[in-house]
């Protein structure tokens, strides 16, 4: 650990996108480096970080330069430097943007041992591997809940809301679908899921709902009371957050829980495959998934059979997003246009003077 | 070594590259119809899926406040994820310009317009290669009537065909396997059937290899009916080797001591004739000297002679002969020495030609003989008799009035060295032998019969003849 100095940078992109900040860490090689994998991330470097280190233990010539995202400005600064991102892998949870990058031919197949025994739910055409998984929880400050008992579901939820409009009212929080691919995502699965989701935005828009672009701002907000609901939040982000915020109770709805899976590929175009194609090997290895589990993220296979694992212990019904292309309907940029004008609409039903 | 291969044909080689031959080629259309069959039959399968995908997506497209919109179905793309492993692209255009999708998705082969119904109620379908994978279109026109003019919806929906190729190869492959087995398994039986049918070749051969070479007893094999005929003639072969084996071992040891006796005789002969004082008694040894001098002269003439037709009967292919022309021949040569024994001989030729199939000479050898003998054992001041006949059986007769044969000895005369009860007149005891092979070797009887008054009568009755060549 000592050897390895870790270098924090900051860095504005502002020739690429003015309004996208990415934050850059560099892992310089323990021996004179010869080559350097650049990872693109939508996972928080922490979460990476021991296994990244684990892997530059194994290559001590490798440097490796983590790119640390947002989903959507991942997908967006990929295609913008296609084809000569010098991205080696991309790791990000908006599954539908990981699999239109597959289908539009971006990635290069990877076949190994490890990956050729993988269950067929948690890869692609051997483009697109899943590592983690990721609950999608809602999360409350008990502290602002008041009396009201805390809802096991969407019903429950609408229920309370309705209740207590003024309670919640400015209260409530989710993603921006607009800015972040993965809320997009969650938003699209929901309304596939029934009426609910438009009820419950209905609500939402009702009660002014804040909107952000990372679980982990929200986390923070929700645990200062700036917010009394946050709803669609990553479940690895809230386990991390629990702990240290006593005031937030997660809640996996018993309706139906909403299952993410982290997605690794390996673009077309990276310098170096072989690198990549051997750190999703380690990813998908039982130290991999040790390390990942270590750090917060929920593994994706069992230590020894390689077997699929549920580790939430949800009450109701599991919803895996499945990673087919009926992802990819929802990106259509007409539909999505339709979407978030739509989800916009809902939003802004809130009294006009609240409006920016 | 490697011409004299050549020369001859590798039977089972040759049996086993013709029946591989058309095997494979048998194998090589079949594997060419299930290719067909089984692209056929996997595009059929997942095309109804596409159908069915396109056709919600068609219903998908709608003319709403701010133009056409796309309620993009989810469940298409769940429909196509029967395919888990294929990529999917589509494209909506209205009234020729691109609305979403994939704009670069290549359009279909022309069609002619007029075959082409302006509203499809079933899509077509084409192959194509987009985004560097080969794919499935399906193509589907639609009209919007809500609006007037009709717009005029387009969709193509496209998807790679690697669930396509899968189920082609879980087709294709069983099939592929089976009609190698096939291939081989009929390979093998034939080849080892060619193995079984060809190996009595291989026993027949190996056994006479085997053979001491004094061993000429018939070959017992038990070999299929279809070689049989084959170990049939070998025995046949085999049986006449030891036949003319046999023959020429009693013909030389008899000619040795034919040849022996005389000698001995003709040295005695000799010793007696230096030793005698009397020049009368000397005289009459020196003419039995000479006496036995023509009779070992004679033997060794038969027996050149008859070693000569033995050649000639191996040898020489029976050409067509007229007999009374060659019967003549022979008369006119034997009529002089025959009349330096005071007998004639009268020749009466047939009515008509009397074609057959002969060797000249054995034929002249066996009238020599036969002339000779009648000659020989003719009383002084009679005639011999040659006549040739056409009925009632084509015949030569030759007949003297000589002492004749006793009936009972009439068929020893035939054999080698027999001179008969009497041993009254010089012979070599093998003109008849040698005159019942020619005759036997023409296909031809000799019978003996009582001539009138008295005498023989010689006739050799052929069973072939015809009256032109």
């Amino acid at each position: 650990m000592s050897r390895l100095r870790l270098a924090l940078l900051w860095l504005s992109l502002l020739l690429a996108a003015p309004t996208q900040a990415a934050e850059e860490f560099l892992l310089p090689a323990a021996s004179p480096m010869q080559q350097q994998l650049v990872i693109y991330s939508a996972t928080d470097y922490r979460y990476l970080q021991p296994l990244l280190q684990y892997f530059q233990q194994q290559h001590p010539q490798l440097g490796i330069r983590f790119v640390d995202l947002n989903s959507q400005e991942l997908y967006e600064r990929f295609l913008q430097e296609s084809p000569h991102s010098p991205a080696d892998l991309l790791l990000s949870s908006a599954m539908d943007l990981q699999l239109k990058l597959v289908n539009d031919g971006h990635a290069r197949p990877y076949r190994s041992a490890r990956t050729l025994s993988l269950p067929s739910q948690v890869h692609w055409r051997h483009e697109l591997f899943a590592f983690t998984f990721e609950p999608i929880l809602t999360v409350f400050n008990r502290e602002l809940l008041g009396a009201h008992p805390l809802p096991h579901s969407r019903q429950q939820l609408l229920a309370l809301l309705r209740e207590d409009p003024d309670r919640f009212a400015n209260r409530i929080i989710t993603y921006d679908l607009a800015a972040s691919g993965v809320g997009y995502l969650l938003a699209s699965q929901d309304s596939q899921q029934g009426l609910m989701y438009g009820r419950l935005l209905e609500a939402f828009g009702g009660l002014r709902v804040q909107l952000d672009d990372s679980s982990n701002d929200m986390l923070e907000r929700l645990a200062n009371g700036e917010a009394a609901i946050g709803y669609n939040l990553l479940g690895s982000y809230v386990a991390s957050a629990l702990p240290r915020y006593p005031q937030l109770v997660a809640m996996a709805p018993n309706d139906y829980t909403l299952m993410l899976m982290r997605l690794a590929l390996l673009p077309k175009t990276a310098p170096h495959p072989t690198l990549a194609g051997e750190f999703i090997d380690l990813m998908l290895s039982a130290q991999g998934q040790a390390l990942l589990e270590q750090s917060g993220l929920h593994p994706l296979l069992e230590p020894d059979s390689g077997q699929l694992r549920l580790a939430i212990q949800a009450q109701g019904p599991i919803t895996l997003i499945p990673l087919t292309p009926a992802l990819l309907p929802p990106l259509d940029p007409l539909v999505k246009q339709h979407f978030i004008d739509a989800w916009s609409g809902s939003i802004t039903t809130a009294p006009p003077k609240s409006q920016p | 070594m490697s011409a004299v291969v050549n020369r001859h044909p590798h039977l089972r080689r040759r049996l086993l590259l013709l029946s591989a031959v058309v095997l494979i080629g048998l194998s090589l259309l079949a594997t060419g119809f299930m290719v067909s069959y089984s692209k056929k039959t996997a595009d059929r399968s997942y095309d109804l899926m596409l159908n069915s995908a396109i056709l919600q997506l068609a219903n998908a497209v709608r003319h709403g406040e701010q133009g056409f919109m796309v309620d993009m179905p989810v469940s298409a793309f769940a429909t196509l994820a029967q395919a888990p492993e294929d990529r999917v692209f589509y494209r909506i255009s209205v009234n020729g310009s691109f609305l979403t999708g994939y704009a670069a998705l290549p359009t279909p082969p022309p069609t002619t317009p007029s075959q082409q119904s302006l509203t499809q109620q079933q899509p077509v379908f084409f192959d194509a290669l987009f985004s560097g994978e080969p794919v499935r279109v399906a193509r589907l026109t639609r009209l919007n009537t809500e609006r007037q003019p009709h717009d005029e919806i387009h969709i193509e929906l496209a998807q790679t065909r690697l669930a396509r190729e899968q189920l082609k190869d879980e087709i294709l492959y069983p099939a592929l396997k089976l009609i190698l087995g096939l291939l081989f398994s009929a390979l093998l039986l034939l080849g080892l059937g060619i193995y079984y049918a060809l190996r009595p070749f291989t026993l027949i051969a190996r056994a006479l290899a085997r053979r001491r070479p004094r061993d000429l007893t018939p070959l017992l094999l038990p070999v299929p009916k279809e070689t049989l005929p084959l170990l049939h003639t070998i025995n046949h072969f085999i049986a006449r080797q030891q036949q003319m084996l046999e023959r020429m071992e009693s013909t030389t040891s008899v000619a040795a001591h034919q040849l022996r006796t005389p000698l001995a005789s003709l040295r005695a002969l000799s010793e007696n004739a230096r030793d005698e004082q009397d020049a009368a008694k000397r005289k009459t040894l020196l003419a039995g000297l000479i006496e036995q001098c023509d009779q070992l002269s004679l033997t060794v003439n038969h027996l050149l002679n008859q070693a000569m037709l033995d050649h000639r009967f191996h040898s020489q292919e029976l050409l067509p002969l007229e007999l009374n022309a060659l019967a003549k021949k022979v008369c006119l040569a034997l009529a002089v020495p025959a009349l330096q024994r005071q007998v004639e001989l009268s020749f009466e030729p047939a009515t008509s030609p009397l074609w057959i199939q002969g060797d000249e000479i054995a034929i002249t050898q066996m009238l020599n003989n036969l002339i000779d003998n009648a000659v020989a054992h003719a009383p002084v001041h009679t005639r011999v008799e040659i006549l040739l006949r056409t009925s009632p059986a084509p015949a030569m007769l030759i007949r003297d009035l000589g002492p004749g044969i006793p009936h009972e000895e009439r068929e020893k005369v035939f054999a080698r060295f027999y001179r008969g009860s009497q041993h009254r007149y010089l012979g070599s005891g093998l003109g008849m032998a040698i005159a019942r092979d020619v005759a036997e070797h023409h296909g031809a009887g000799i019978h003996l019969h009582d001539n009138e008054p008295s005498g023989l009568e010689v006739e050799i009755r052929f069973n072939t003849y015809r009256s032109t060549p």
